[in-house]
């Protein structure tokens, strides 16, 4: 009895202890222990996933080249620098900065979906001013100077800097340019779908000019507006192409259905370009003048506006959600998610995560026996950083079905989103998620130095361009691909990066206070902007309730004002008016 | 030859075999000589108490540690977080009082997501209570009569629970969404969506289906290795006296293993209100899953895993109410079953 009490003792004992342990374990480490311990490092970490974490080894391996013959002081004498990148799988990485900032091993973060004021407000993260704004020696710029009106005042914080824009992200449709050439998915100047005499229209010169009304490279910018020359500028023509789509057996799109906030953000992206930047905006400062508000919509579908705009305070906010461009993002999911028309390949599995929207996309064009899909798809509805997640799939596909599959071979582009004019306006993109980097306020005062230099390093024209290079993306600053970098671009990211130049973009940050107790398009992961009433059930994914339960764009429209009613309004964000 | 080759091998083994166990027995005398226990005198029995109490502290400590940090440390703030509310200027939280639970009641009061929410988390209780708990039972009193390959289904039917949840509802996934379908296709011709379908009538009662044979090897290996506590002479007893399969099942395994019963039914009662009918594993925490087959608990995780600090006293409140309901219907239902549930004696 003894010895068993004994050994119950040490099991006992040997459990707390491993419990404790797991209870100290650091929570952002990621398990590498071969980490160099003669040189002063430099933790830097970042979600793994989207557009992972192949641009910080390349700025490590950039940045302990600059310095591999400097000795850096520190307290214990004279040592080298190195980088450490801190990968994190967990894709709530950003929520969890908020409460393990202050145990994290990162010392610089480069993070998403984080409440940056409260962080900034509570002294976690560093004030940066003077990496901010001083001029940088890698490139002779400040970063200010590459940043936005709205970022800079979002990131100041009382007058300082706690943080700096991370990656740009813009939910929307990806398509197919080969695919597109191919078959001749182009508008004439006359309106007209080309199909089969693409290649002699194209030589004429009659390709429309597509959504933004311009095209060729324009000199002083150097902005290329010919990247969306005869796509589709409006809803007409989107679905006259649809349309012809559906007869040539190719799939409109694919999307991730079993990721519904993807529709949702998409969604966002739409109402956006409708409703152009100054009406987005008041979605999350609350302070202006609507002139979208809906007065009525016939049963057709014809819009009627409001006459003479609306004044927006915070106390009025609910009034937004008539905005005309809500509506009109409702009818396009109305139709492209209707099922008597198979525009969409398999809309509502719930089982397709955005991996296998992804692969379907790529392998559309080249099914084998296992295949289940037949026929081409011509779009892809996810994010830029797509792109780099789908790099593993289509290094497969350049070794198993043709080298034409590489990603730098492949040529996607990004479509700019149709809108109800006939052409000629500026697109307005959306960039999701809030991404942001900061600095923890806990690193050592001798190794603050070096650690904002990796960062005025890292946001320097050349490593962004470099990011660029390797993420395929857009680095949400102000900057140019080098001239080298320009050559080697995949059409993926030419396209995106003519997008960035030739839009304008709206970023979800805001100072207002109504903006940070969560009213906005993308607050609670892009679910509450879109918040529907319809027979007493509170709807959140349109894609859902239009595609398959039947319910009108007409009625979600008008749903959105029965749930956000100003009672409603006053009693979710009544604390910040 | 070569038998009297194995005859010496099998000698080697034996001999090495008792060496072995000569070995452990001198061990062991040799412990027993020197903890063997002296006559007892004041001294020696305090030492004892005192070693007696170091080994309840020992196995108390960590439980006790969890239920202080886990349940009221955490509670003890989202208490009152459930009377407070945020303010956006000034980051900090004030006091609210019922504002919280008022706002719940208006949102509540006019749609029917909460309804839903309600309904399907009682119905999950519901399945398990009558489907999967009386099914259990027969499968476990099966394979504690040894009944054909009894031994087999056991470790066929625990298979589920020991695979991780990620894969098993994977598997899942592709068994409703792309294999059902494929297969009625095949021998029927007829095209149909997947069972997990958002918004397929099939959904709710797919996802309940599922939730039973996940439960299902788990439940068995509890309520078999509880009968097989039963005391045998009981048993020998009852069949002398005649009893049927049935009737020995009925008058003595169900009355027998019944407090393990009983815990467990109690236990569901509280898990009503956090029972998430494995939506978080199969559509993610995005609240992706179609509203009309929420559950109480996929609601909450849903609304607090990307909830932000003006969030918080909100949900602390709809998770104060819910323990509001929970505790005296947990206490009820603990009660009725000791009143009025089978006696071992």
């Amino acid at each position: 009895m003894k010895r068993c009490k004994l050994l119950c003792l040490i099991f006992a004992m040997c459990f707390s202890a491993i419990s404790l342990g797991g209870c100290m374990g650091d929570l952002f480490e990621d398990g590498n222990k071969n980490i160099d311990a003669t040189k002063v490092q430099i933790y830097v970490g970042t979600y793994d996933g989207g557009y992972g974490q192949e641009y910080l080894q390349v700025w490590k391996k950039e940045f302990e080249e600059l310095h591999k013959d400097d000795e850096y002081v520190t307290p214990s004498g004279e040592t080298k620098v190195g980088v450490e990148v801190v990968p994190n799988l967990s894709s709530d990485y950003g929520a969890q900065l908020e409460t393990m900032i202050g145990s994290a091993q990162d010392d610089i973060i480069f993070g998403e979906a984080f409440d940056y004021y409260a962080l900034a407000q509570s002294g976690q993260i560093a004030a940066i001013d003077d990496l901010v704004t001083e001029t940088s020696p890698f490139d002779g710029k400040s970063i200010e100077s590459k940043m936005t009106t709205d970022q800079i005042n979002f990131y100041k914080v009382d007058g300082h800097y706690y943080g700096l824009p991370n990656y740009e992200a813009v939910y929307g449709l990806y398509y197919d340019v080969d695919l597109f050439e191919l078959n001749g998915y182009y508008f004439n100047k006359n309106g007209q779908l080309i199909t089969n005499a693409y290649q002699a229209e194209l030589a004429a010169g009659n390709l429309s000019y597509g959504p933004d009304g311009k095209t060729g490279i324009d000199p002083k910018t150097g902005i290329d507006y010919s990247i969306d020359d005869g796509l589709p500028v409006n809803l007409d023509q989107f679905f006259t192409l649809a349309d012809r789509m559906v007869e040539d057996q190719v799939w409109v799109m694919t999307y991730a259905d079993r990721l519904q906030f993807y529709y949702n953000q998409f969604l966002t992206s739409l109402t956006a370009n409708f409703m152009g930047r100054s009406e987005m905006m008041l979605n999350q400062d609350y302070t202006g003048t609507s002139y979208t508000l809906v007065e009525s919509i016939d049963p057709d579908g014809t819009v009627h506006l409001q006459e003479g705009g609306v004044p927006i305070t915070p106390a009025t906010g609910y009034l937004l959600q008539k905005q005309a461009g809500r509506y009109y993002a409702l009818e396009f999911t109305e139709k492209i998610l209707d099922s008597t028309k198979l525009y969409a390949y398999m809309p509502f599995t719930g089982s397709k995560n955005h991996v296998d929207a992804q692969d379907a996309f790529l392998k559309s064009r080249y099914p084998d026996q296992t295949s289940t899909n037949t026929k081409p798809i011509a779009m892809l509805l996810d994010s830029s950083w797509w792109y780099n997640e789908a790099s593993g799939t289509m290094a497969t596909m350049a070794q198993t079905v043709s080298p034409q599959c590489a990603a730098n071979r492949r040529r996607i582009g990004y479509m700019p989103l149709p809108n109800e004019t006939e052409g000629g306006k500026q697109n307005t993109l959306f960039a999701a998620n809030t991404p942001s980097v900061v600095i923890k306020s806990s690193v050592e005062d001798w190794r603050m130095p070096i650690v904002k230099e990796f960062l005025q390093f890292a946001l320097s024209d050349e490593m962004l361009s470099k990011y660029s290079i390797t993420t395929n993306a857009v680095y949400s600053l102000k900057y140019t691909l080098t001239d080298e970098d320009e050559e080697n671009a995949t059409y993926f990211l030419k396209s995106l990066m003519a997008m960035h130049e030739n839009s304008e973009i709206v970023y979800p940050i805001s100072t207002s206070a109504i903006y940070r107790v969560g009213a906005g398009f993308t607050s609670g992961s892009a679910r509450t902007g879109f918040f529907s009433l319809v027979d007493g059930v509170q709807k959140t994914y349109p894609s859902n309730a239009l595609g398959q339960d039947g319910i009108s764009a007409i009625d979600y429209f008008n749903g959105l004002s029965a749930y956000w009613t100003a009672e409603a309004w006053e009693r979710t964000y009544g604390t910040a008016f | 030859m070569k038998r009297i080759k194995n005859i010496e091998k099998c000698d080697f083994f034996y001999k090495l075999k008792r060496k072995l166990k000569d070995g452990i027995y001198t061990l062991e005398v040799a412990l027993h000589n020197k903890l063997k226990r002296k006559r007892k005198n004041t001294a020696s029995i305090e030492r004892e108490n005192k070693l007696n109490l170091l080994f309840y502290i020992s196995l108390v400590t960590l439980p006790l540690l969890q239920v202080v940090v886990f349940y009221f440390y955490v509670n003890f703030n989202s208490f009152f977080l459930a009377f407070q509310e945020y303010n956006p200027v000034t980051l900090r939280y004030d006091w609210a009082l019922w504002k919280n639970f008022d706002n719940i009641w208006f949102f509540v009061s006019r749609e029917k997501t909460l309804l839903y929410c309600f309904r399907n988390s009682a119905l999950s209780y519901v399945v398990t209570l009558f489907i999967s708990l009386p099914l259990a039972l027969l499968f476990s009193q099966y394979i504690y009569k040894k009944g054909p390959a009894g031994g087999f289904f056991k470790t066929v039917l625990f298979i589920p629970s020991i695979i991780p949840e990620m894969i098993m509802t994977t598997m899942f996934l592709y068994f409703a969404d792309s294999f059902i379908p494929a297969t009625v296709k095949g021998i029927f011709g007829k095209e149909i969506a997947g069972l997990l379908t958002q918004g397929n009538t099939t959904m709710l009662i797919t996802l309940l289906c599922y939730s039973v044979f996940i439960s299902f090897g788990g439940n068995i290996i509890m309520y078999s290795s509880t009968m097989s506590g039963i005391d045998k002479s009981l048993v020998e007893a009852a069949q002398l006296d005649g009893a049927t399969q049935m009737q020995e099942f009925w008058h003595i395994t169900i009355p027998m293993i019944y407090p393990t019963l009983s815990t467990f039914i109690t236990v569901g009662v509280a898990g009503i209100f956090t029972h998430q009918l494995s939506l978080f594993s199969l559509f993610g925490a995005d609240g992706n899953a179609y509203n009309e087959v929420w559950t109480i608990g996929y609601f909450l995780y849903s609304r607090t895993v990307y909830a932000g600090s003006a969030n918080y006293p909100e949900l602390a409140a709809y998770g104060l109410l819910m323990t509001i309901i929970a505790v005296p219907l947990v206490f009820t239902v603990r009660y009725l079953l000791s009143k009025f549930g089978p006696k071992t004696d």
